[in-house]
Order: C-alpha cells, then sequence, then structure tokens
C-alpha cells in the first residue's frame, strides 16, 4: 500500500502563485497549500485516504467530530470506488485533493476517479423503517451517510473523471476558537506571524536591494529554501546573502555524487526530484531516498571524515551545492540551523534504526515460521499412519493408504480401524487452512473421530455411524474462535453384510465401483463441513458392497493437481485411470493413481496435500 | 480493532469492540465477531462505548448479526456509543430495529426484558 500511494504538497513555484489560496486554507484550519493524495483504488485505498485525512485534519485543528464526518464521507466514497468504480483490468486510480473551502469555514475535499460515469448522488434513499430485523436489507448505507454528514456534496463528471465533492463546513462551536491551538504547521504558522523581512536588505557585493529589485527565480529560490527543513523558521534576510551565491547544479541523467572515501567539500540540497543513499554497493535495492527539501553530505562536512555511503542523484534534479566552510563559518551560527539540523540527523537516525529493527524481526519471525512448519510436520507425520494395518487382518478386506503433504503442510487426514468385529471405520477428512493451527486441528478431529467410534456403540450400523458425524461435529465447534472447518467422509462397514453406512460432510464424493461395474463417485446425502455449527443435522448413506467391490477416498488435492498449461487433473482423468486399474488389489490402485497425477503434474511443485485410501472387499467368506 | 467476548452468570453474552469499525477494522473482527453472534441463540449485548469511528461496512457486520440472532430466536442489543457513532447509527436507522442502550445496565436490563 505504502508504494502505491504517494502525497504531495503543491510545488513551491505553485505554492507562491497560489499564495492568496493559501491563506483561506489557513484561515480554514489546513495546512497551507492544496494537498493532494493519489491511492490505487483498491481494498487498501479506504485506509490509506482515511489515514491521509485524519493527518490532515489533525494538523488543522477543526473538531473530532467535524473530522469523524470528513473521515466518514471520505471513507464511504473511496470505498464505493474501490468496490463499483472500476471494471476488472482497468487501471484503478483516485485522486484525493483536499484544500479550505472558499468561503474560509471549512475543508472541501474533491475525489475523482477515471471508472464509468456515475453519479452516487442519484441513487434514491433508502427507507429504514423495517418491520422486523429479520427483514431487514444489508448494506446500502455509504451513500445514506454522505448525504446526512457531509454538509455539500456535488458530482460533476469532468472529462474521463467522475468527482464527487465533499465540503464540511466547521461546527459553530469550533467558529471562535483557536484554529491553530494543538499541533500546528511550523511553516504556516510563521507565515503568518512573523513580520515581514526588513528592506531595503544587502545583496551580496555590498549593494543594498529593494524587494522589488530581486528577480522572480531569486524569489523562488529563496521560498523555497525557508521551507527546507534545514532552514525552517529562519528568516529569509539571514539567508539571503549566504545562498544566492551557491551554485545550482542540473543533473541530466543519473550521476554518483559521493561514492565511500571521497572527501566531501559540499551540503548538497534537493530543490527537485531527489537523491539515493547507498550503502554496501552503488545498486544495492536497499537504500534511503532523500527528499525534495532535504540535504545530504552534512555528515561529512561536520566531522570531516571521508564519505561512508553512495549518493546517487536521480535524472532531472536540481540540487544546490552549499560550500562546507561556508556552511560551518557562516550558516550554522545562524540561531535555529542547529537545531534544524540536528532534528533533521536524529530522525535520520531514527529511520535507520527502525528498519534495522524491522529487519531483525522479520528474519526472528521467519525463523519462528519455519519452526512451525516443522513442528506441524512432525504433528501431522505422528498423527496419520504411513500405512494402513488392519488389526486384525482379514482375508475379506484389503485397505491402503496414501499421504505426501505439500511444502505448506496441510491437514489431510485418513484413519481406518475395527471399532468391534466385523465393523470397521473408514474415514478421511481435510482441514481448510495450513500450518500448527491446521494441524492441531487434524489431530483433534482425528482424535474426536476415533473415540466417538470407539465409545458410541448403538445398536444399528446407521445410528452408530450418526452419532459418530454429530458428535464429532458438535465438539469440534466448541471452542473454535478461530474457525477452522474440515471437510470430513466417515464410513462404516460391515464386512459380513457388505453394508456401507456413510455421512458426508463436505468432502468430496468417493468413488465406488460396486462388483463388477465401473467406478463412479459416490451419490447421496452432502452436509456442511465440520466445526461450523453445532445444529447441524446429518443423513446417513447407506450403499450395498457385493463382493469385488473397491472404494477409493481422496482429498481435493488429487483432483485440483494442476500441470504447467494449468488444467487441473479432474474427476473425467480419475475415473478413467481407475476403471483401468479396477481389477487390481488396493495397493495397486493407489500406486497407479498416484503414477497417474505425478506424470500429469510433470514434477510441478503442488499446493495440496495429496491424500488417497482405497478398500478393496472380497465378500464374506 | 480489537473484540473482547465475555459469557456472563445470567446467560447475556457481552462483546466488546475496541477501535476503529471502519474497512479495516470491521475486517479484522468479521469472521469472529459473526462466528460469535450467528452460529447459536444468544441474548447478546455488543459494547460500543470504545468505538471510536463507525462506517457502512461496519453497520453492515452489526446488522448481519442481529439478522441472524433474529432469525435464530436469540436477541441482541447495542450499547454506549459515543455522540458521533450514534449519529451514524441513527442516519441508517439501525435503532429502529436494533436497540441502542446508553450503558451496561440498561442493556442489561433491556436484554432481560426481551
Amino acid at each position: 500500500m505504502i508504494g502505491k500511494a504517494h502525497e504531495q504538497v503543491s510545488t513551491p513555484a505553485e505554492r507562491s502563485q497560489a499564495r492568496a489560496a493559501c491563506a483561506v486554507a489557513a484561515a480554514a484550519g489546513l495546512p497551507v497549500g492544496v494537498h493532494h493524495l493519489t491511492v490505487t483504488a483498491d481494498s487498501s485505498a479506504v485506509s490509506a485516504a482515511s489515514a491521509w485525512i485524519r493527518s490532515l485534519g489533525g494538523r488543522s485543528g477543526i473538531t473530532p467530530d467535524d473530522l469523524f464526518r470528513l473521515d466518514l464521507c471520505v471513507s464511504e466514497v473511496v470505498m464505493n470506488i474501490a468496490s463499483y468504480g472500476y471494471a476488472e483490468g482497468a487501471e484503478r486510480v483516485v485522486d484525493l485533493h483536499a484544500e479550505g473551502a472558499a468561503d474560509n469555514a471549512g475543508i472541501r475535499v474533491e475525489i475523482e476517479d477515471r471508472g464509468a460515469p456515475f453519479d452516487p448522488l442519484s441513487v434514491p434513499t433508502l427507507q429504514f423503517s423495517p418491520p422486523t430485523v429479520g427483514e431487514t436489507r444489508v448494506g446500502g448505507f455509504g451513500i445514506q451517510l454522505i448525504r446526512n454528514f457531509a454538509d455539500e456534496c456535488s458530482y460533476v463528471r469532468c472529462g474521463d473523471r467522475n468527482v464527487l465533492t465533499v465540503t464540511i463546513r466547521r461546527s459553530t462551536a469550533a467558529a471562535d476558537g483557536q484554529y491553530f491551538g494543538g499541533r500546528t504547521d511550523r511553516g504556516s504558522e510563521r507565515r503568518r506571524n512573523s513580520a515581514p523581512p526588513a528592506f531595503p536588505l544587502a545583496r551580496s557585493g555590498g549593494q543594498l536591494a529593494a524587494r522589488e529589485e530581486r528577480t522572480l527565480q531569486e524569489r523562488r529560490r529563496l521560498g523555497f529554501i525557508s521551507g527546507c527543513r534545514l532552514f525552517r523558521d529562519i528568516p529569509y534576510h539571514l539567508l539571503e546573502e549566504l545562498v544566492a551565491g551557491c551554485p545550482v547544479r542540473s543533473v541530466t541523467q543519473e550521476e554518483v555524487l559521493l561514492s565511500p572515501g571521497d572527501r566531501n567539500r559540499h551540503i548538497v540540497l534537493v530543490l527537485s526530484g531527489s537523491m539515493r543513499v547507498h550503502l554496501g554497493s552503488v545498486d544495492s535495492p536497499d537504500y534511503t531516498e532523500i527528499a525534495c527539501g532535504e540535504c545530504a553530505g552534512e555528515m561529512s562536512v561536520i566531522d570531516g571524515k571521508p564519505v561512508s555511503a553512495y549518493v546517487v542523484a536521480a535524472a532531472g534534479s536540481r540540487l544546490m551545492m552549499i560550500d562546507g566552510e561556508t556552511f560551518l563559518a557562516r550558516i550554522l551560527p545562524i540561531p535555529g540551523v542547529a537545531r534544524n539540523l540536528v532534528e533533521a540527523l536524529t530522525d535520520r537516525m531514527r529511520r535507520t534504526n527502525d528498519r534495522i529493527i524491522e529487519r531483525f524481526k522479520s528474519s526472528i519471525e521467519l525463523q519462528a515460521l519455519q519452526r512451525e512448519l516443522l513442528f506441524a510436520r512432525e504433528v501431522h507425520a505422528g498423527m496419520v499412519p504411513e500405512r494402513i494395518t488392519l488389526e486384525p487382518s482379514r482375508p475379506e478386506l484389503q485397505c491402503s493408504g496414501y499421504m505426501r503433504p505439500a511444502r505448506q503442510v496441510g491437514g489431510d487426514f485418513y484413519d481406518a480401524f475395527y471399532m468391534e468385529a466385523g465393523r470397521l471405520a473408514v474415514v478421511m477428512g481435510d482441514v481448510c487452512g495450513k500450518g500448527m493451527p491446521a494441524a492441531l486441528y487434524m489431530a483433534r478431529t482425528m482424535t474426536l473421530l476415533r473415540s466417538e467410534a470407539m465409545h458410541k456403540r448403538a445398536r444399528t450400523q446407521r445410528q452408530h455411524t450418526l452419532d459418530i458425524a454429530e458428535s464429532t461435529n458438535r465438539m469440534l465447534c466448541r471452542n473454535n474462535d478461530a474457525g477452522y472447518f474440515v471437510s470430513v467422509f466417515a464410513g462404516v462397514l460391515d464386512i459380513t453384510t457388505g453394508l456401507l453406512t456413510w455421512v458426508n460432510a463436505g468432502h468430496p464424493a468417493p468413488a465406488m465401483a460396486r462388483g463388477s461395474s465401473e467406478f463412479r463417485f459416490l451419490t447421496g446425502p452432502r452436509h456442511l463441513l465440520m466445526g461450523v455449527s453445532e445444529e447441524a443435522r446429518y443423513t446417513v448413506g447407506e450403499t450395498a458392497l457385493p463382493p469385488g467391490s473397491a472404494l477409493l477416498l481422496y482429498t481435493d488435492g488429487a483432483m485440483e493437481a494442476e500441470n504447467a498449461q494449468g488444467t487441473m487433473f479432474g474427476s473425467a482423468r480419475l475415473l478413467g485411470l481407475l476403471n483401468e486399474a479396477k481389477n487390481r488389489d488396493a495397493q495397486a490402485i493407489i500406486d497407479t493413481a498416484v503414477e497417474a497425477v505425478d506424470a500429469f503434474a510433470e514434477g510441478r511443485a503442488q499446493g495440496d496435500d495429496l491424500t488417497l485410501l482405497a478398500l478393496r472387499y472380497a465378500g464374506a467368506l | 480493532m480489537k473484540m473482547t467476548i465475555e459469557q456472563l452468570d445470567d446467560a447475556l453474552t457481552r462483546i466488546q469492540l475496541d477501535g476503529r469499525l471502519d474497512l479495516e477494522g470491521t475486517q479484522a473482527i468479521d469472521q469472529r465477531f459473526a462466528y460469535a453472534t450467528s452460529t447459536q441463540p444468544l441474548r447478546v449485548a455488543v459494547d460500543l462505548s470504545s468505538v471510536t469511528f463507525v462506517a457502512s461496512i461496519g453497520l453492515r457486520t452489526l446488522l448481519t448479526a442481529a439478522r441472524a440472532q433474529a432469525t435464530r430466536g436469540g436477541k441482541m442489543v447495542l450499547f454506549g456509543p459515543n455522540a458521533m457513532v450514534r449519529n451514524v447509527l441513527e442516519t441508517a436507522g439501525i435503532d429502529t430495529i436494533l436497540p441502542i442502550f446508553n450503558d451496561w445496565e440498561s442493556a442489561r436490563a433491556g436484554l432481560h426484558a426481551g
């Protein structure tokens, strides 16, 4: 977001021309100038615009209530543009301009977008008197709020732009208040309060100059210089003579001004454009920018030591070179300059510290994340058996499982076990989410399924299946503030009758070949994922398995495996390969499926786990 | 944006919201808030006394929760909004469908009465 939004105040030339307008803005409460912000119209735009408005408002001294209204209106307009203003793929831009309202008593913000023509104010007002809360339509409040909280709002289509103007007048409570109470912009305060510099002034060469004799160029340069951080609050007449003779360099193409080891004799002040300070190498991506109005070189001028970094001027920049001797002997002693310099150096030091801390933090976070993933992998591997060994082993049934976790540990699992003689539980699931929390939720789900299966033994197989699903879901919903969900297929097979009873909670339908027929996807009742609602009720599906039947459970990682062209493996391909391997044993079915998925993906790393479980039922013996 | 849920002895739930209920703040709590207010019938009071700003997206979240409670036979009330927040709630007509109380005592009484 930071990279996309940029704030600017008008250039000094514009500022001097618009001085009258600035006076209006100052009186209305905004720091001097028309303020601009450009943001990309996406979900971060609202926060960026709101932060900008609050920062301007905070400096302007308008009342908190007026600022609330302004913030609300601007947020709603920008949200509207971000949500509806642009077609898919269009360049999404929102421009905001804030200034004091023309009649001196408020703030006006213009919000522009280049989307299709749309006047939000033409939307009819909604009626809010529904009989009960259950029937209320949710939403559509934004325009209503703008209409009610702005003192004025208007829309105009201007060229290819929609321009919505919102004006907030200061409330009467603040009308007589101190407009520049609290935090104020020192530059604007000085312009308002300090007496104009005394004339005539001494020019370099000993002549006296009246104000009118200064060229426009000189006046602009002076006006700008006094706005620089280093010369803030320093009266013009103290600086005029000293900076009048300083050369100004125009940088036509990017230029390295200083390199480590150089002896530096100048303080370089950026009049327009910018410079970059690189530590290490001249093209390292990690650098500090020196913006318009800031300077470089002061450290080496002060301590006389060789330069410690590369200073690179951007193409098109204009730089004023202040001679180091002059700076030390004549500029530094001017009251205020030393304080400004210390402030600037402190600020730079703080910024450097922040960056170091930031870098340190992210490296620690990365380590913690990697450690967490390792733990999660261990939890995962510890919970899910690598191969399924049914105890006791019976000739009626073969069961094989396969799981390959993706790089970012997922939450897939499977399990198969006898609950009592001849009654087999077979389950598979997939927790929505990654990392440690998902692995823990997976462990919780598996443990619950096992314990519910072993301890809730209803008389009928059907009721037993239902009890396992419903009580597992109920337990999963409790203490689930983080909102984890899990898809579960839970089946119970009676190996003497061949009856399979099952509940499918949001899991992909298993593939089944009944007797000698082809593989098909199991049809029947489907339900919501587990962990969402304690009230979820399930219907049990029943499928009779004739001898020779086979069943394959899988998670969506199998279906969604992608090849280099971005094509998914898909269900047709899965059924096709299963039918080819139809008469083979359970392990062979798994091997065929894994080989087919790998061949399809052509070595492309997959984002999801690949998890399979195959059952082959030979019939009661 | 912070959100704290308290289960109280008299079968009431108190949810305290703290911060700006703007796009960012609402997104930060939306899922947890919906989960806490929509999955089962409750008598729930939402404490807005530490909410400093509310935009339409925040109203939507409050209203969605209220609607979920209404269809499940629960009840939701709001309490303690500052003057500007109350102003926004009233402008959008929320007060016609969701009771807004000044403080916790009256909100609790309101929930017990309903």
